[in-house]
Protein backbone atom coordinates (compact mmCIF):
# COMPACT_ATOMS: atom_id res chain seq x y z
CA UNK A 1 0.00 0.00 0.00
CA UNK A 2 2.92 2.24 -1.18
CA UNK A 3 2.75 5.08 -4.01
CA UNK A 4 4.26 2.31 -6.42
CA UNK A 5 0.74 1.15 -6.46
CA UNK A 6 -1.23 4.24 -7.55
CA UNK A 7 1.94 4.21 -9.82
CA UNK A 8 0.94 1.02 -11.28
CA UNK A 9 -2.74 1.58 -11.58
CA UNK A 10 -1.60 4.89 -13.31
CA UNK A 11 0.86 3.11 -15.64
CA UNK A 12 -1.48 0.28 -16.35
CA UNK A 13 -4.45 3.19 -17.24
CA UNK A 14 -1.46 4.93 -19.30
CA UNK A 15 -1.79 7.95 -17.50
CA UNK A 16 1.80 8.14 -15.34
CA UNK A 17 3.60 10.98 -16.36
CA UNK A 18 7.05 10.35 -19.00
CA UNK A 19 9.82 10.14 -16.71
CA UNK A 20 8.16 8.56 -13.42
CA UNK A 21 7.03 5.84 -16.21
CA UNK A 22 10.66 5.61 -17.43
CA UNK A 23 11.75 4.68 -14.01
CA UNK A 24 9.14 2.58 -12.90
CA UNK A 25 9.71 0.69 -16.23
CA UNK A 26 13.46 0.41 -15.23
CA UNK A 27 12.35 -0.99 -12.09
CA UNK A 28 9.99 -3.38 -13.64
CA UNK A 29 12.78 -4.66 -15.76
CA UNK A 30 14.96 -5.78 -12.19
CA UNK A 31 12.28 -7.10 -10.41
CA UNK A 32 10.15 -9.98 -12.35
CA UNK A 33 7.25 -10.12 -9.49
CA UNK A 34 6.91 -5.87 -10.14
CA UNK A 35 6.60 -6.72 -13.38
CA UNK A 36 4.23 -9.29 -13.26
CA UNK A 37 2.06 -7.37 -10.63
CA UNK A 38 2.20 -4.56 -13.86
CA UNK A 39 0.82 -7.08 -16.12
CA UNK A 40 -1.89 -7.86 -14.11
CA UNK A 41 -3.07 -4.69 -13.58
CA UNK A 42 -2.99 -4.00 -17.40
CA UNK A 43 -4.76 -7.30 -18.04
CA UNK A 44 -7.78 -6.10 -15.63
CA UNK A 45 -7.71 -2.92 -16.74
CA UNK A 46 -8.67 -4.17 -20.41
CA UNK A 47 -10.96 -7.32 -19.80
CA UNK A 48 -12.94 -4.28 -17.38
CA UNK A 49 -12.54 -1.82 -20.52
CA UNK A 50 -14.68 -4.93 -22.86
CA UNK A 51 -17.15 -5.68 -20.36
CA UNK A 52 -19.99 -5.71 -22.57
CA UNK A 53 -23.12 -3.02 -21.16
CA UNK A 54 -26.09 -2.67 -22.27
CA UNK A 55 -27.45 0.95 -20.95
CA UNK A 56 -31.12 1.87 -21.39
CA UNK A 57 -30.92 3.49 -24.80
CA UNK A 58 -33.55 5.53 -26.41
CA UNK A 59 -35.93 4.23 -23.97
CA UNK A 60 -33.72 5.97 -20.93
CA UNK A 61 -33.93 8.93 -23.27
CA UNK A 62 -37.73 9.05 -23.38
CA UNK A 63 -38.23 8.34 -19.73
CA UNK A 64 -35.44 11.36 -18.93
CA UNK A 65 -37.56 13.90 -21.43
CA UNK A 66 -41.18 12.34 -19.78
CA UNK A 67 -39.26 13.31 -16.30
CA UNK A 68 -38.37 16.75 -17.56
CA UNK A 69 -41.38 17.79 -19.48
CA UNK A 70 -43.33 16.90 -15.36
CA UNK A 71 -40.95 19.07 -13.48
CA UNK A 72 -42.32 22.47 -12.46
CA UNK A 73 -41.41 25.22 -14.39
CA UNK A 74 -38.74 27.20 -12.69
CA UNK A 75 -39.38 30.41 -13.07
CA UNK A 76 -36.23 32.23 -11.05
CA UNK A 77 -37.83 33.16 -7.89
CA UNK A 78 -38.14 36.41 -7.03
CA UNK A 79 -37.13 37.73 -3.34
CA UNK A 80 -39.91 38.71 -1.31
CA UNK A 81 -39.85 42.40 -1.45
CA UNK A 82 -38.41 43.57 1.90
CA UNK A 83 -38.35 47.74 1.77
CA UNK A 84 -42.32 47.19 1.91
CA UNK A 85 -42.30 50.13 3.98
CA UNK A 86 -41.17 52.77 1.71
CA UNK A 87 -44.54 53.70 0.18
CA UNK A 88 -45.87 53.72 3.48
CA UNK A 89 -43.24 56.05 5.09
CA UNK A 90 -43.35 58.41 1.13
CA UNK A 91 -47.65 58.25 2.35
CA UNK A 92 -46.57 59.32 6.14
CA UNK A 93 -44.23 62.16 4.59
CA UNK A 94 -46.73 63.38 2.83
CA UNK A 95 -49.60 63.52 5.12
CA UNK A 96 -46.85 65.69 7.67
CA UNK A 97 -46.28 68.04 4.84
CA UNK A 98 -50.01 68.47 4.13
CA UNK A 99 -50.36 68.86 7.63
CA UNK A 100 -47.88 71.34 8.35
CA UNK A 101 -49.12 73.82 5.21
CA UNK A 102 -52.69 74.21 6.52
CA UNK A 103 -51.28 74.64 10.28
CA UNK A 104 -48.87 77.58 9.40
CA UNK A 105 -50.37 77.91 6.22
CA UNK A 106 -52.45 81.43 7.40
CA UNK A 107 -49.46 82.91 8.89
CA UNK A 108 -46.73 82.29 5.97
CA UNK A 109 -49.01 82.70 2.84
CA UNK A 110 -50.83 85.96 1.79
CA UNK A 111 -53.15 85.37 -1.09
CA UNK A 112 -51.28 82.91 -3.26
CA UNK A 113 -47.68 83.94 -2.70
CA UNK A 114 -44.85 82.57 0.04
CA UNK A 115 -43.67 85.70 1.84
CA UNK A 116 -40.79 84.64 4.24
CA UNK A 117 -39.61 81.56 2.62
CA UNK A 118 -36.39 82.11 0.15
CA UNK A 119 -33.08 79.57 -0.42
CA UNK A 120 -30.76 80.42 1.70
CA UNK A 121 -28.34 79.52 -1.80
CA UNK A 122 -30.18 82.66 -3.44
CA UNK A 123 -31.17 80.03 -6.47
CA UNK A 124 -34.54 79.71 -7.50
CA UNK A 125 -36.44 76.74 -6.20
CA UNK A 126 -38.45 75.02 -9.04
CA UNK A 127 -41.66 75.97 -9.14
CA UNK A 128 -43.13 72.99 -10.26
CA UNK A 129 -44.62 69.63 -9.34
CA UNK A 130 -43.16 67.97 -6.65
CA UNK A 131 -42.37 64.03 -6.73
CA UNK A 132 -41.23 62.12 -3.75
CA UNK A 133 -39.22 59.01 -4.79
CA UNK A 134 -37.24 56.19 -2.94
CA UNK A 135 -34.35 54.23 -4.16
CA UNK A 136 -33.30 50.47 -3.83
CA UNK A 137 -29.97 50.39 -1.31
CA UNK A 138 -27.56 49.80 -3.87
CA UNK A 139 -28.07 52.57 -6.19
CA UNK A 140 -25.18 54.90 -6.44
CA UNK A 141 -24.63 58.44 -6.98
CA UNK A 142 -24.25 58.54 -10.42
CA UNK A 143 -27.60 56.48 -10.88
CA UNK A 144 -29.66 59.19 -8.63
CA UNK A 145 -28.51 61.59 -10.90
CA UNK A 146 -28.95 60.46 -14.24
CA UNK A 147 -32.58 59.66 -13.05
CA UNK A 148 -32.97 63.14 -11.48
CA UNK A 149 -31.71 64.99 -14.64
CA UNK A 150 -33.68 62.87 -16.56
CA UNK A 151 -36.84 64.92 -15.69
CA UNK A 152 -35.12 67.69 -15.65
CA UNK A 153 -35.72 68.00 -11.79
CA UNK A 154 -33.85 68.77 -9.19
CA UNK A 155 -33.58 67.32 -5.31
CA UNK A 156 -35.55 69.82 -3.04
CA UNK A 157 -35.18 67.68 -0.37
CA UNK A 158 -34.26 64.76 1.40
CA UNK A 159 -32.69 62.32 2.01
CA UNK A 160 -35.27 62.09 5.13
CA UNK A 161 -34.11 58.97 7.52
CA UNK A 162 -36.18 56.22 5.62
CA UNK A 163 -34.25 57.50 2.18
CA UNK A 164 -36.49 59.60 0.67
CA UNK A 165 -36.19 62.49 -1.54
CA UNK A 166 -38.57 65.27 -2.82
CA UNK A 167 -37.73 65.75 -6.44
CA UNK A 168 -39.16 69.77 -7.69
CA UNK A 169 -39.89 69.58 -11.37
CA UNK A 170 -40.19 72.31 -14.04
CA UNK A 171 -42.98 74.27 -14.91
CA UNK A 172 -45.29 73.13 -17.17
CA UNK A 173 -43.63 69.71 -16.75
CA UNK A 174 -46.47 66.75 -16.62
CA UNK A 175 -46.20 64.63 -13.63
CA UNK A 176 -47.49 61.55 -15.45
CA UNK A 177 -45.03 61.66 -17.83
CA UNK A 178 -41.94 62.13 -14.84
CA UNK A 179 -43.11 59.36 -12.94
CA UNK A 180 -43.63 57.28 -15.87
CA UNK A 181 -39.94 57.74 -16.87
CA UNK A 182 -38.35 57.65 -13.44
CA UNK A 183 -40.33 54.57 -12.74
CA UNK A 184 -38.10 53.03 -16.01
CA UNK A 185 -35.04 53.34 -13.71
CA UNK A 186 -34.51 49.67 -11.97
CA UNK A 187 -32.84 51.24 -9.32
CA UNK A 188 -35.97 53.60 -8.18
CA UNK A 189 -37.95 51.53 -5.73
CA UNK A 190 -41.25 54.33 -5.53
CA UNK A 191 -42.33 57.49 -6.97
CA UNK A 192 -45.46 59.16 -5.42
CA UNK A 193 -46.71 62.19 -7.20
CA UNK A 194 -48.69 64.06 -4.46
CA UNK B 1 -30.49 23.31 -32.04
CA UNK B 2 -28.12 20.52 -32.91
CA UNK B 3 -24.45 19.56 -30.91
CA UNK B 4 -21.61 17.65 -31.62
CA UNK B 5 -18.71 16.15 -30.27
CA UNK B 6 -16.97 19.73 -30.39
CA UNK B 7 -19.57 20.99 -27.62
CA UNK B 8 -17.66 20.44 -24.19
CA UNK B 9 -19.48 19.44 -21.40
CA UNK B 10 -19.30 22.75 -19.63
CA UNK B 11 -20.82 24.07 -22.77
CA UNK B 12 -23.72 21.58 -22.79
CA UNK B 13 -24.11 22.49 -19.28
CA UNK B 14 -24.49 26.25 -19.96
CA UNK B 15 -26.81 26.08 -22.23
CA UNK B 16 -29.02 23.47 -20.48
CA UNK B 17 -29.07 25.98 -17.31
CA UNK B 18 -31.26 28.25 -19.72
CA UNK B 19 -33.52 25.69 -20.33
CA UNK B 20 -32.26 23.81 -23.58
CA UNK B 21 -33.55 20.48 -23.69
CA UNK B 22 -31.70 19.76 -26.87
CA UNK B 23 -28.40 19.89 -24.63
CA UNK B 24 -29.31 17.57 -22.26
CA UNK B 25 -30.28 15.30 -25.04
CA UNK B 26 -26.78 15.87 -26.23
CA UNK B 27 -25.24 15.24 -22.71
CA UNK B 28 -27.59 12.29 -22.01
CA UNK B 29 -25.83 10.40 -25.06
CA UNK B 30 -22.59 11.43 -24.40
CA UNK B 31 -22.57 10.09 -20.84
CA UNK B 32 -25.39 7.45 -20.42
CA UNK B 33 -22.93 4.51 -20.82
CA UNK B 34 -20.22 5.98 -18.21
CA UNK B 35 -23.07 6.94 -15.52
CA UNK B 36 -25.04 3.02 -16.27
CA UNK B 37 -21.25 1.55 -15.90
CA UNK B 38 -20.70 3.13 -12.89
CA UNK B 39 -24.59 2.46 -11.39
CA UNK B 40 -23.95 -1.35 -12.35
CA UNK B 41 -20.33 -1.48 -10.42
CA UNK B 42 -21.99 -0.22 -7.27
CA UNK B 43 -25.21 -1.95 -7.14
CA UNK B 44 -25.14 -4.82 -9.22
CA UNK B 45 -28.86 -4.78 -10.60
CA UNK B 46 -29.66 -3.43 -14.00
CA UNK B 47 -33.18 -2.70 -13.10
CA UNK B 48 -32.06 -0.20 -10.16
CA UNK B 49 -29.17 0.88 -12.11
CA UNK B 50 -31.55 2.28 -14.80
CA UNK B 51 -34.07 3.67 -12.86
CA UNK B 52 -31.19 5.79 -11.00
CA UNK B 53 -30.03 6.54 -14.26
CA UNK B 54 -33.31 8.96 -14.78
CA UNK B 55 -32.18 10.14 -11.18
CA UNK B 56 -28.85 11.11 -12.22
CA UNK B 57 -29.54 12.61 -15.29
CA UNK B 58 -32.67 14.21 -13.76
CA UNK B 59 -30.50 15.68 -11.19
CA UNK B 60 -27.51 16.98 -13.68
CA UNK B 61 -30.29 19.08 -15.68
CA UNK B 62 -31.83 20.45 -11.99
CA UNK B 63 -28.17 21.66 -11.33
CA UNK B 64 -26.90 22.03 -14.29
CA UNK B 65 -26.97 26.31 -13.44
CA UNK B 66 -25.22 24.98 -10.14
CA UNK B 67 -21.95 23.82 -11.57
CA UNK B 68 -19.11 25.77 -10.49
CA UNK B 69 -16.34 24.59 -12.75
CA UNK B 70 -14.54 23.15 -9.55
CA UNK B 71 -14.09 19.65 -10.80
CA UNK B 72 -14.41 18.10 -14.23
CA UNK B 73 -17.65 17.68 -15.23
CA UNK B 74 -17.39 13.71 -14.88
CA UNK B 75 -16.53 13.76 -11.54
CA UNK B 76 -19.01 16.25 -10.24
CA UNK B 77 -21.80 13.86 -12.33
CA UNK B 78 -20.15 10.75 -10.87
CA UNK B 79 -20.52 12.51 -7.61
CA UNK B 80 -23.97 12.88 -8.02
CA UNK B 81 -24.49 9.33 -9.02
CA UNK B 82 -22.43 7.83 -5.58
CA UNK B 83 -24.82 10.18 -3.55
CA UNK B 84 -27.72 9.05 -5.31
CA UNK B 85 -27.24 4.83 -4.48
CA UNK B 86 -26.41 5.99 -1.14
CA UNK B 87 -29.89 7.86 -0.59
CA UNK B 88 -31.03 4.88 -2.53
CA UNK B 89 -29.85 2.09 0.06
CA UNK B 90 -30.81 4.36 3.12
CA UNK B 91 -34.54 3.92 2.13
CA UNK B 92 -34.18 0.72 1.51
CA UNK B 93 -32.95 0.01 4.87
CA UNK B 94 -29.52 -1.27 4.00
CA UNK B 95 -26.00 -1.58 4.90
CA UNK B 96 -24.62 1.67 3.26
CA UNK B 97 -20.89 -0.31 4.04
CA UNK B 98 -19.66 3.10 5.68
CA UNK B 99 -18.50 0.79 8.25
CA UNK B 100 -16.11 -0.85 6.22
CA UNK B 101 -12.94 -0.85 7.53
CA UNK B 102 -10.40 -0.13 5.22
CA UNK B 103 -7.14 -0.71 7.81
CA UNK B 104 -8.15 -4.20 8.36
CA UNK B 105 -4.94 -6.02 7.79
CA UNK B 106 -5.77 -9.36 5.45
CA UNK B 107 -3.43 -12.03 7.19
CA UNK B 108 -4.89 -14.78 4.98
CA UNK B 109 -1.82 -15.68 2.37
CA UNK B 110 -1.48 -14.05 -1.38
CA UNK B 111 -3.01 -15.37 -3.80
CA UNK B 112 -1.12 -17.14 -6.58
CA UNK B 113 -0.51 -14.28 -8.92
CA UNK B 114 0.26 -16.50 -11.99
CA UNK B 115 -3.20 -18.19 -11.72
CA UNK B 116 -4.64 -14.63 -10.96
CA UNK B 117 -3.58 -12.96 -14.25
CA UNK B 118 -4.86 -16.08 -16.25
CA UNK B 119 -8.01 -15.48 -15.02
CA UNK B 120 -8.72 -11.82 -15.26
CA UNK B 121 -8.16 -12.55 -19.26
CA UNK B 122 -11.62 -14.09 -18.98
CA UNK B 123 -14.38 -11.41 -18.94
CA UNK B 124 -16.89 -14.26 -17.59
CA UNK B 125 -14.71 -15.40 -14.82
CA UNK B 126 -13.42 -11.32 -14.05
CA UNK B 127 -17.46 -10.31 -13.76
CA UNK B 128 -18.36 -13.47 -11.62
CA UNK B 129 -15.35 -12.77 -9.04
CA UNK B 130 -16.45 -8.77 -9.05
CA UNK B 131 -19.78 -9.49 -7.95
CA UNK B 132 -18.39 -11.52 -4.61
CA UNK B 133 -16.68 -8.27 -3.88
CA UNK B 134 -18.81 -5.99 -1.56
CA UNK B 135 -20.50 -2.94 -3.54
CA UNK B 136 -17.07 -0.25 -2.33
CA UNK B 137 -14.45 -3.00 -3.82
CA UNK B 138 -16.43 -3.36 -6.73
CA UNK B 139 -17.09 0.59 -7.10
CA UNK B 140 -13.56 1.21 -6.39
CA UNK B 141 -12.28 -0.89 -8.84
CA UNK B 142 -14.33 0.14 -11.51
CA UNK B 143 -13.07 4.05 -10.94
CA UNK B 144 -9.54 3.17 -10.86
CA UNK B 145 -9.49 0.39 -14.06
CA UNK B 146 -12.25 1.56 -16.49
CA UNK B 147 -13.16 5.75 -15.53
CA UNK B 148 -8.95 5.29 -15.31
CA UNK B 149 -9.40 7.85 -12.17
CA UNK B 150 -6.18 8.99 -9.97
CA UNK B 151 -7.02 9.01 -6.28
CA UNK B 152 -7.56 12.50 -5.73
CA UNK B 153 -10.44 12.29 -8.07
CA UNK B 154 -12.10 8.91 -6.22
CA UNK B 155 -12.10 10.80 -2.98
CA UNK B 156 -13.46 14.08 -4.70
CA UNK B 157 -16.37 11.54 -5.43
CA UNK B 158 -16.66 9.16 -2.61
CA UNK B 159 -16.06 12.48 -0.10
CA UNK B 160 -13.46 9.94 1.35
CA UNK B 161 -10.11 11.18 2.43
CA UNK B 162 -7.25 10.19 -0.14
CA UNK B 163 -5.85 7.73 2.31
CA UNK B 164 -9.56 5.34 2.64
CA UNK B 165 -9.05 5.69 -1.16
CA UNK B 166 -5.28 3.74 -1.42
CA UNK B 167 -6.17 1.44 1.04
CA UNK B 168 -9.61 0.66 -0.35
CA UNK B 169 -8.03 0.17 -3.32
CA UNK B 170 -4.99 -2.19 -2.13
CA UNK B 171 -7.16 -4.20 -0.22
CA UNK B 172 -9.96 -4.83 -3.62
CA UNK B 173 -7.11 -5.52 -5.73
CA UNK B 174 -5.75 -8.36 -3.08
CA UNK B 175 -9.84 -9.67 -2.69
CA UNK B 176 -10.15 -9.80 -6.19
CA UNK B 177 -6.78 -11.74 -6.99
CA UNK B 178 -8.04 -14.22 -4.67
CA UNK B 179 -10.70 -14.79 -6.01
CA UNK B 180 -9.25 -15.40 -9.59
CA UNK B 181 -6.74 -17.77 -8.41
CA UNK B 182 -9.78 -19.45 -6.42
CA UNK B 183 -12.14 -19.66 -9.70
CA UNK B 184 -9.06 -20.99 -11.69
CA UNK B 185 -7.96 -23.57 -9.59
CA UNK B 186 -11.73 -24.79 -9.08
CA UNK B 187 -12.05 -24.91 -13.49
Amino acid sequence: MNKIDEQLNLWANGRLPEAERQALEKKMAEDPALAREAEFLKALRQTVQNEPVTPPGELGLARLQKAMREEPDEAPEMPPRKNFWKPVAIAACLMVAVQAALLLGPTLWKGDTAVDISPASGEGIPAGPRLQIAFAPETTAADIQAAVLSVNGSIVAGPSALGVFRLGLPEGVSTEAAVETLQAFEFVDEVIAP
Amino acid sequence: MEYSVQDSDEQLLRTMAVGDTEAMTAFYRRHETRVYRYLLSKLNDSFVAADLLNEVMLEVWRSAARFAGRAKVTTWMLGIAHNKVMTHWRKQGAREFTDLDDNLTDDTPAADLEQALAAVKDGQVLRACMQTLSPPHREILHLVFFEELDYAEIASILQIPEGTVKSRVYHAKNLLKKQLARAMRSS
